[in-house]
């Protein structure tokens, strides 16, 4: 294997294992090469010959990010050859540079401007004409194209680095970005009708070392000099990547990578990225509100209280904690959710405390164990064969699937996606083995018995074509290093318990890692520090005891049950049955318009904390020191401000207090005190030995006449819960709602595409433009959810994840 | 003693001698108001943001000038006109905080903002000092129009500086 290998660099001698590039080498001792092109995530190209070293006994100047190093090299970074050849390529750059930097959005933060100030000349001799890409004949003062919703590129400032095109490429697994012309005429460019737009476009206009790629949201708005940056961690996905929040005055203006080898390895994704404005959205709620006269009217902090703390005192002086219950979140901090426990089990005395609202039936307490990630992060990039069942990496765990597009593209890994729609990461090869909607727990059993030389049920029942599965069962057998990773659709599952049951004889029988992943941020977090529910006490239940009178009073802490919870007009009714709503939210929402009192709820960069990711790995993020919004709090603060009036006192001053308490209460988790900047893997010590017996398969479903069509529903990879509808970055980004259906259905229907359709039942539909493809299954639509002017939970039915529908046209 | 009251007696003579002495001499008082002092050329006095001779303005709210600026009295917002051409949005200078050392005119890439040569600009309320974009530039077009009445050269170039050259060759 890799040996070590000593080379001298400028006089001091480093080991460096064989196949180190010089660059790499010299960075170990410090010594730093000036370079635009090179990244060590990236393949290097040696396109921009600002790196050039000298190497005794080798005839010309090579590039030091490309060449490994060899045994007894001797490099000089810094002879009169390399400064000299420096010089000359700098000047050579700049030949066709404009030089705007006063209206350049990189000024200030530019390697370009760098690099030149160091060790550039000071004049450029080049007397002739620049070239310039004219965009726009008529006006000839615009040189910027737009390349995507977010993403502008002007051309006259590339000095042809090829970072964006190997980010785009390699990467992401997109074809978008490419290199046209030749020579000075050389230039980069998206073919026409493309645009780029796939999730992580932003990477491109962060690591561009000029400003040549600019983003719109940032474009033109700020200097570089004038940002604060907060290092802070993103929460709207599950991946947890770290990241920096710059703002300035009170306002952020955009969210930059926060390197953490162990997690996003310095990537983003563009929902992390352009979600930024979320805390600035327009619907941001920043004054508390009391209901008066039907009407919720603003009010301040000390009425709200005051009014909180007499209903609770009531309660508390009766006895009657029981007829209480808290709903909270994902996206709640772990502070917030040990608080919520802490609050309502020891103040109010009540065991009603869940957050599951936007499931059918609630996650079984033995499955707590099994959720996250089996391994680290970083270990998916040495997995061999990736089964995913029931999950979308690219749309719910983006910058994860960052690891696993690396297993596949670089070391030849395998990736199985058993869905029912086709599912892509980039175009990387994978396999998508259809089935039938909800017919994974049949599949996997299949594959399961298939495995083990059993004999194999009949597999017509559940209309699964058994070829795939059948080579995937081959294949499996001899395969090292299998992952099976469940996501979303296995929460949503109408037949969660026997999938689970299967995935776990699977990962029995071949020796897999098992992965179950939820998407929402802080999902993991919330149930290990508080607000799991005890048995009886769960969403669903709660919401039985409110239609039976048990519960009066339910407080909401960053949940919308009304857009999640799988039937709307079920959950609608019931939440009106209650005497008492206190929604404590970031953004005025549907399940706001019912409260009796709304709080407004600080969310990222208002307070700081720690979130759990995927991996169990506790990140901490900070606040922003200057906030505008001074009545907004979070979810600890109100409730410690309650126990004080109370009477209770007040033990939650700050996060890092709430913290202490709470390393304090739960003994077995070591780590969280003195949180390093990259986080701590947490170890939950697990309840091992679960063995869930077995559970026969549900039959499947068979649509009536009347309603031919199985509606699925699934999220976009910009937009992903009820939050990121309110940014308006990210609706630019992903676009309208839309569903898509198989040809054949279409052609039945005598639909168009682009059409609208009203898809839905007699009582209720959708009005939604389709796609056709033949990407879906027959018999199945395809709907993008979260999207509050159609949402999908409008045409479901309490205790069901999907339901039949007709489709026609509107 | 009587070397004491020498020194106190002949002091007053003394002393007067240099008011006569300055009696006979050209008066260095200036009659202001009534009469106006003479500016140097780099006076610096109440800043003014210039325009191309197209009538648009120079300045494209880069941040230099605030960067630059040791009393931190300037302030501005960038934004884009539809064309993509940035411009300052606000561009906001507070002459009470300004110490007029004339360092903005010195990072100013773009010679869009100099000290011009105003000095009276006194005013009742405080809000009057922060003298926006739309006055620094009025004052630029009264000094432009003193300017060509008294036919002096201009301080800088007035055309805009373009690409002239040929555009590369497109399509893919």
């Amino acid at each position: 294997m890799a040996e070590n290998i000593t080379i001298t660099v400028d006089g001091r001698t480093v080991d460096v294992p064989s196949g180190t590039l010089i660059i790499e080498a010299a960075r170990k001792l410090g010594i730093e090469i000036p370079t635009f092109c090179y990244d060590d995530r990236l393949r290097p190209v040696g396109a921009c010959r600002m790196c050039l070293v000298e190497v005794e006994k080798m005839p010309k100047l090579i590039a030091s990010c490309a060449t490994p190093v060899a045994p007894n090299m001797i490099v000089h970074t810094d002879s009169e050859k390399v400064v000299k050849a420096r010089k000359g390529v700098l000047e050579f750059l700049l030949i066709n540079h404009p030089l705007d930097c006063p209206t350049c959005d990189k000024g200030g933060e530019c390697p370009l401007q760098d690099n030149t100030y160091t060790y550039g000349p000071a004049e450029s001799r080049y007397g002739e004409n620049k070239i310039r890409f004219i965009e726009d004949s008529k006006n000839q003062k615009f040189d910027d194209i737009r390349l995507g919703p977010e993403i502008f590129l002007n051309r006259n400032r590339c000095i042809m680095c090829f970072k964006c095109v190997r980010i785009v490429r390699d990467l992401a697994g997109e074809a978008d970005l490419g290199v046209f012309q030749r020579g000075s005429f050389a230039n980069i460019n998206v073919l026409e009708e493309i645009e780029l737009d796939d999730e992580f476009s932003g990477n491109t206009v962060e690591y561009c070392p000029v400003g040549a790629l600019t983003s719109k949201s940032f474009r033109y708005k700020i200097r570089e000099w004038l940002l604060k940056k907060s290092p802070s961690v993103c929460n709207l996905c599950s991946d947890g990547c770290n990241m920096n929040i710059e703002w300035s005055r009170g306002e952020v203006f955009r969210h930059m990578a926060r390197r953490n080898s162990g997690v996003d390895d310095g990537w983003l994704c563009d929902r992390g990225r352009y979600g930024f404005d979320l805390s600035r959205a327009q619907d941001r709620l920043v004054r508390p509100h009391i209901r008066r006269d039907n009407k919720l009217q603003a009010c301040s902090w000390d009425e709200a209280s005051a009014l909180l703390s007499k209903h609770l005192q009531n309660i508390i002086d009766t006895n009657k904690g029981s007829e209480v219950a808290a709903v909270g979140s994902p996206i709640l901090s772990n502070e917030e959710a040990f608080a919520i426990r802490r609050f309502f089990s020891d103040v109010v005395k009540s065991e009603n405390v869940d957050f599951q609202t936007e499931y059918p039936k609630p996650i079984e307490p033995e499955l707590l164990d099994l959720i996250g990630l089996d391994g680290s992060i970083k270990d998916l990039e040495s997995d061999s064969t990736f089964v995913f069942i029931g999950c979308d990496p690219a749309v719910e765990h983006p910058v994860v699937s960052l690891r696993i597009r690396k297993a596949v593209s670089t070391y030849k890994a395998k990736a199985v996606f058993i869905s029912s729609h086709d599912k892509k990461l980039g175009y990387f090869p994978i396999t998508n083995i259809r089935i039938p909607f909800s017919a994974e727990a049949a599949a996997v059993n299949y594959l399961v018995s298939r495995i083990s030389g059993k004999t194999t049920g009949d597999m017509a029942d559940f209309k699964i074509d058994p070829d795939g599965l059948n080579r995937l069962a081959d294949n499996l057998k001899n395969a090292g290093r299998i992952h099976i990773i469940a996501g979303r659709e296995f929460f949503n599952h109408p037949d969660r318990a026997a999938l689970l049951v299967g995935l776990i004889k699977l990962k029995k029988s071949t020796g897999a890692k098992l992965s179950i992943l939820p998407p929402q941020g802080n999902f993991i977090g919330v149930s290990r520090f508080g607000l799991f529910p005890s048995l009886g006490h769960s969403f669903e239940n709660m919401l039985e005891r409110i239609e039976s009178g048990e519960i009066k009073t339910m407080f909401v802490f960053g949940a919308n049950p009304i857009d999640e919870y799988p039937d709307r007009k079920y959950i609608h009714d019931v939440l009106k049955n209650l005497e008492f709503l206190v929604v404590v939210s970031p953004f005025a929402n549907a399940t706001a318009s019912l409260a009796s009192v709304v709080l407004p709820q600080a969310m990222l960069p208002d307070y700081g904390g720690t979130f759990l990711n995927i991996e169990h790995r506790a990140q901490k993020f900070t606040p922003m020191t200057e906030n505008p919004h001074s009545d907004v709090k979070p979810a600890w603060a109100i409730l410690g401000e309650l126990s004080s009036l109370l009477d209770m006192g007040n033990i939650w001053y700050s996060d890092s207090q709430v913290r202490k308490v709470m390393i304090d209460t739960i003994k077995e988790i070591e780590g969280l005190d003195n949180l390093p900047d990259n986080g701590v893997v947490i170890r939950f010590p697990a309840k091992d030995g679960y063995d869930p017996g077995d559970v026969s398969l549900a039959e499947p479903e068979t649509p009536g006449i009347d309603y031919p069509y199985i509606m699925n529903w699934t999220p976009s990879a910009h937009h992903h819960g009820w939050i990121t509808e309110k940014s308006d970055n990210l609706m630019r980004i992903s676009g309208k709602q839309i569903a898509w259906m198989h040809p054949d259905d279409a052609a039945r229907e005598e639909i168009s595409d682009g059409q609208v359709l009203r898809i839905g039942t007699a009582e209720t539909a959708l009005n939604l433009p389709v796609i056709i493809t033949t990407g879906v299954n027959k018999g199945e639509i395809l709907i993008v959810n979260s999207f509050s002017a159609n949402p999908v939970n409008r045409l479901l039915k309490k205790g069901r994840p999907t339901t039949f529908v007709s489709v026609r046209k509107s | 003693m009587w070397r004491d009251l020498k020194s106190v007696f002949w002091a007053i003579p003394k002393g007067l001698s240099i008011t006569f002495r300055y009696l006979f001499r050209k008066s260095v008082t200036q009659q202001y108001p009534k009469n106006k002092p003479v500016l140097e050329d780099r006076y610096r006095g109440l800043h003014y943001l210039t325009r191309y001779d197209d009538n648009s303005e120079r300045c494209v709210c880069c941040g230099l000038c605030a960067a630059a600026c040791p009393v931190d009295c300037i302030y501005m917002e960038p934004a884009e006109t539809e064309d993509g051409i940035r411009y300052a949005k606000i561009y906001e200078i507070n002459e009470l905080r300004c110490i007029f050392c004339g360092m903005c005119e010195e990072a100013c890439p773009e010679e869009a903002i100099f000290l011009g040569h105003e000095f009276e600009f006194a005013a009742y309320e405080r809000d009057d000092f922060i003298y926006t974009k739309e006055m620094l530039l009025a004052n630029y077009d009264n000094i432009e129009k003193e300017r060509v009445a008294k036919n002096i050269k201009p301080l800088i170039r007035k055309e805009r500086q373009e690409f002239k050259t040929p555009a590369a060759p497109l399509g893919h």
